[in-house]
């Protein structure tokens, strides 16, 4: 435009000049703002954007995530330089016992969680999270590891882990393709100690048991997908995964043998975390009612059971569970243990068996 | 003045030499040394012997199983990438000779998608109420509820339409080569189609063919994704024993035991298919 002036130029160039101002100033106040950084699977709760958006507001702090895949992996990632990074961290029950073992993260006092005494007394008791009279680790979720069934395709009554045995489902059937799962699963079945099962006895269970299955399963979404397109009626399946699947419209029935293999998710704070006062809160923020509430009810993010004894007593019947102390826990294997175990699934997956008709 | 030029010549490919010994030398020592040490799980029964890991290896009538099924199954696949990517390669070549590149490019699609979404996509064609399994299934093939999944076939098939442009490249360029007025001057002098193939087109494309093979059977015989998706509990191949030995048995010098196992069953496979596809040259021509 002929019309503008000097002054208009000028003036643009204000603002500008202010408009980046803010952006340099809005830069440097996000950078001095903390950043708790956390580990845990990618899309398992804490990373769901209302999660972090209602943490960071309450902390006035920034959440990042660093994803692992693996338990093992998680291990790795807090010896190769994690330590002094991560500031907290989410081990199963069995893996808290190396990282605690190998001085991967730090005592917790649990007088600073406001709403660990909301939690369920077998879980906090368990002694996978202590150490020398201390506490480690914080439970967060739980689940089961049943038989998850077609009500529609089976007939006969489902109780045990014999089911998956049963050669009537023969062609029909699916296993969690994981070695503890697995070893425990079939000691259970045969009436041995799950934690010193005769491995011998186990490995040959294994191979009758895999002439069952057209496949084994590793994701959530291999089980759904074989289930869901009837390629099979029957499996050992994960609780919340068995909640989701009839949450989508799929009738499964879902059951909890006597002994049920249990697993319990554990928040830890990672050694010389850089954060601590922020991990404390976050994990107080993970075990809280505000947080365990809408996660348990959100079936689609297929959840497992809360440890927040409030929330768990307040969910719909066909979702609750109750944590039995008695359950064949997946904990206290010893890493040499763990190494055979996984050496005899290893075994067993690659070892050609004869499909029954 | 001859000394320093070979010197010079060696200076220059000085890099290419170091980047061999660096990247190809070194990993495999690494790998063999490593399979040298002990497992990690040495179990009741070690013997301390240097080549124990082998021998257990061998000793195992399952992994001689899973050894045998990792090289009969790509060698399956690589025979019909040689059969259907003949005719694919010389309707390129030889045909179509204009719309050669763009048709090229289509062959080229399976490329640019990833070989997860392959597999997966394969899962969906072949498993009870994809339209594999359906379209078979009207024509009175197959059972209505009898998944064509968690087969031989089905990994076989994977493979080969993972692998095949890799085939059709290599023969469309030794096909590309042969003048046309060789095809011609044949034609001329009265010799048959068939005559032709056998002692002009066949003869002169084995080594794209021997090429394709190489492309196509050595990378396969690494292959643990496509059994353990597509072949489920019923097929198992070497691959998905490393990757289970690396990712959750931890045990590494088992897993480099197989891997060079792998490698050299891969080599001499590869060497008798080359070996085979050469001896047809003579034959076919003769």
């Amino acid at each position: 435009m002929k019309g503008r002036t000097m002054s208009d130029r000028s003036r643009v160039g204000w603002w500008i000049a202010l408009a980046l101002l803010g952006a340099l100033l809005l830069t440097t106040a996000t950078a001095q703002k903390p950043t708790l950084l956390i580990a845990n699977w990618q899309g398992y709760g804490s990373d769901l954007p209302w999660v972090v958006q209602a943490f960071e507001q309450e902390c006035g702090c920034t959440v990042k995530q660093v994803d692992f895949s693996s338990e093992q992996q998680l291990l790795n990632m807090l010896k190769q330089g994690g330590v002094g990074q991560i500031d907290v961290a989410l081990p199963n029950s069995t893996y808290i016992r190396y990282a605690i073992d190998d001085g991967l993260v730090q005592p917790i006092d649990v007088s600073r969680l406001s709403n660990y005494h909301e939690l369920i007394p077998g879980l906090t008791r368990l002694d996978a999270l202590k150490a020398g009279g201390q506490v480690y680790g914080v439970p967060w979720l739980w689940g089961t590891v049943g038989i998850g069934y077609d009500p529609d395709l089976v007939s006969t009554p489902v109780q045990g882990y014999a089911a998956l045995w049963d050669k009537q489902y023969a062609g029909k059937t699916t296993f969690n393709d994981d070695p503890v799962i697995a070893v425990m699963t079939a000691a259970v079945y045969l009436g041995e100690d799950p934690y010193h099962p005769d491995l011998a006895k186990v490995k040959q269970a294994l191979l009758e048991q895999k002439r069952l299955d057209v496949t084994y399963w590793a994701t959530t979404d291999d089980f759904t997908k074989l289930y869901t397109s009837k390629q099979v009626v029957l499996g050992n399946v994960w609780s919340g995964l068995a909640t989701q699947i009839q949450a989508n419209g799929y009738p499964i029935r879902y059951v909890t043998p006597k002994d049920v293999i249990t697993w319990v998710d554990n928040w830890v704070i990672v050694k010389n975390a850089p954060h601590p006062d922020l991990a404390y809160k976050w994990i107080d923020f993970m075990i809280s009612q505000r947080f365990q509430d809408r996660y348990a009810r959100d079936l689609k993010q297929q959840p497992p059971s809360p440890a927040n004894q409030i929330v768990a007593e307040s969910l719909p019947a066909d979702q609750r569970q109750t944590f039995q102390s008695n359950a064949v826990l997946e904990t206290n294997i010893p890493q040499q243990t763990y190494n055979a175990w996984s050496q005899l699934w290893t075994e067993v997956k690659t070892t050609p068996v004869k499909p029954l008709p | 003045m001859r000394a320093r030029g070979r010197w010079a010549g060696v200076g220059l490919l000085a890099p290419a030499y170091g980047l061999i010994v660096v990247l190809v030398l070194v990993p495999l020592a690494a790998l063999l040394v490593e399979s040298l040490t002990p497992g990690r799980v040495a179990g009741p029964a070690s013997l301390g012997l240097l080549f124990e890991n082998y021998l257990r290896f061998f000793r195992d009538g399952p992994s001689r199983f899973v050894l045998a099924n990792s090289l009969t199954i790509p060698a399956v696949a690589t025979v019909l990438c040689v059969a259907i990517g003949w005719p694919l390669a010389y309707a390129l070549a030889k045909v179509h000779r204009r719309r050669g590149n763009a048709l090229l490019a289509v062959l080229m699609a399976p490329f640019f998608v990833s070989y997860l979404l392959i597999i997966y996509a394969f899962m969906g064609l072949l498993q009870v109420g994809g339209p594999v399994q359906v379209a078979l299934h009207a024509l009175g093939l197959v059972p209505a509820t009898t998944s064509l999944l968690y087969s031989r076939a089905a990994v076989t098939l994977a493979l080969v339409y993972e692998y095949l442009p890799f085939m059709v490249l290599s023969i469309y360029g030794s096909l590309e080569r042969i003048e046309d007025s060789v095809l011609e001057a044949a034609a001329s002098l009265g010799a048959s189609r068939l005559r032709v193939f056998a002692e002009i087109l066949w003869p002169r494309s084995v080594p794209g063919v021997i090429a394709g093979c190489a492309l196509v059977f050595i990378p396969a015989t690494g292959s643990f994704v496509e059994p353990q998706i597509l072949g489920g509990t019923r097929v198992s191949m070497l691959g998905e024993v490393i990757n289970a030995q690396i990712n959750q048995t931890f045990d590494l010098p088992r897993a480099a035991t197989v891997s060079l196992v792998l490698t050299l069953a891969a080599v001499a496979g590869f060497a008798l298919l080359a070996l085979a596809a050469h001896a047809t040259r003579r034959a076919v021509s003769r």
